[in-house]
């Protein structure tokens, strides 16, 4: 007996009235629903799985408390390596003009930029003329190239008195 | 028509892995599906079962190790994703205080896809109205003509306590039909 039949008269030894009924499926499907369901999950299962994305350097340092500290520590290290750097790159305020000599054209100009900047409050206008006077001779009291003569020393110190020195700058 | 072995040795080689498990749906899709549908029902449902079911294979198929048939690892597979989706959907209707029969019941009249003769109307009613497991057990049975030990394989139960739950479920649907028919 093939289990057709064995399950067809098991049944029908439990219910007459059962055994009688077709089997017929009462439910359908969509037109072409095979081929499309086939479809749909080849294409799922064909689809990378998203490997989980790697922390980035945020989550790193505050994903927890523990490494919440650490990045606190981090951040706080570097700002304090980036003021030390600034600080000791900048030039010297309070004596801009020390290391004007050694430096070029360039430099020497920014030293007095910064000193006029600092001391704009102390600046007289004799000493702004000594500064230009100083600079325009040689160390043997010839003048240089592009020295100023006294004239114009006169004429530049007679503008000077007119004018106040933050409008200069 | 390929033998089980024939497409499991296509999807164990890389090369022929696509190949092989479109062959595998080929031929287990409809039997499945219809194990689905006449659980959950609803198409729509059935649909969502048994994607995930063919997904779920397609990633745990190296674990086979043909200790059972094929087929009856397919119907494990689909008949714990159908329970689980019922489960779920238990659960919802339990929170809207639904009665999950009655509402198994109602997406039968409702489906469009629904379209029998009176006595597999009432047959589908009375199959709603069956205990979850007494349910499944007399589709395996009476559907699918699995055997019993087949039916144990998929269900993890004894055959003893599934011919119990055959029994129990033909009585029920036979009630059904004569309390059904002396109202009418």
């Amino acid at each position: 007996m093939n289990r057709k039949e064995e399950i067809r008269k098991e049944l029908e030894e439990l219910s007459p009235l059962l055994s009688k009924l077709d089997k017929d499926n009462p439910f359908e499907v969509p037109y072409g629903y095979f081929d499309k369901m086939q479809r749909e999950v080849l294409q799922q299962v064909k689809e990378p799985q998203v490997s989980p994305a790697r922390p980035g350097i945020w989550a790193w340092l505050f994903g927890n408390q523990r490494s919440g500290r650490l990045g606190l520590g981090v951040i706080s290290l570097l700002v304090v390596a980036t003021a030390g750097f600034f600080y000791w790159s900048a030039p010297n305020v309070a004596n801009p003009l020390a290391g004007s000599e050694a430096g070029g054209e360039a430099s020497w100009e920014q030293a007095a930029a910064a000193y006029l900047t600092a001391n704009i409050d102390e600046l007289d206008d004799d000493l702004l003329a000594d500064l230009v006077v100083d600079r325009g001779t040689a160390e043997d009291g010839t003048p240089q190239e592009g020295a100023l003569d006294e004239q114009l020393m006169e004429e530049i110190l007679n503008e000077l008195d007119d004018l106040e020195i933050e409008d200069l700058l | 028509m390929m033998s089980d072995e024939q497409i499991l040795s296509l999807i164990q080689d890389h090369q022929q892995r696509e190949r092989g498990f479109r062959l595998l749906m080929e031929q287990y899709q409809e039997r499945l599906y219809w194990h689905v549908r006449r659980m959950v029902v609803e198409h729509e449902d059935a649909n969502d079962v048994i994607q995930n079911t063919f997904i779920k294979v397609y990633r745990s198929i190296d674990r086979f190790k043909g200790q059972s048939a094929l087929y009856t690892w397919l119907y494990r597979i689909a008949t714990n994703e159908a329970i689980t989706y019922l489960n779920n959907r238990k659960k919802k209707s339990t929170a809207a205080l639904d009665d999950a029969d009655n509402n198994l019941e109602n997406q039968l009249a409702a489906d469009d896809y629904f379209d029998g003769d009176r006595a597999q109307v009432l047959l589908q009613k009375a199959l709603v109205k069956l205990p979850e497991k007494q349910r499944l057990v007399f589709q395996l049975r009476y559907y699918e003509e699995l055997s019993y030990q087949e039916m144990s394989e998929v269900l993890d139960t004894s055959v003893g306590a599934l011919k119990s739950s055959y029994h129990h479920a033909v009585k029920k649907i036979e009630a059904y039909f004569r309390a059904v028919g002396s109202n009418r």
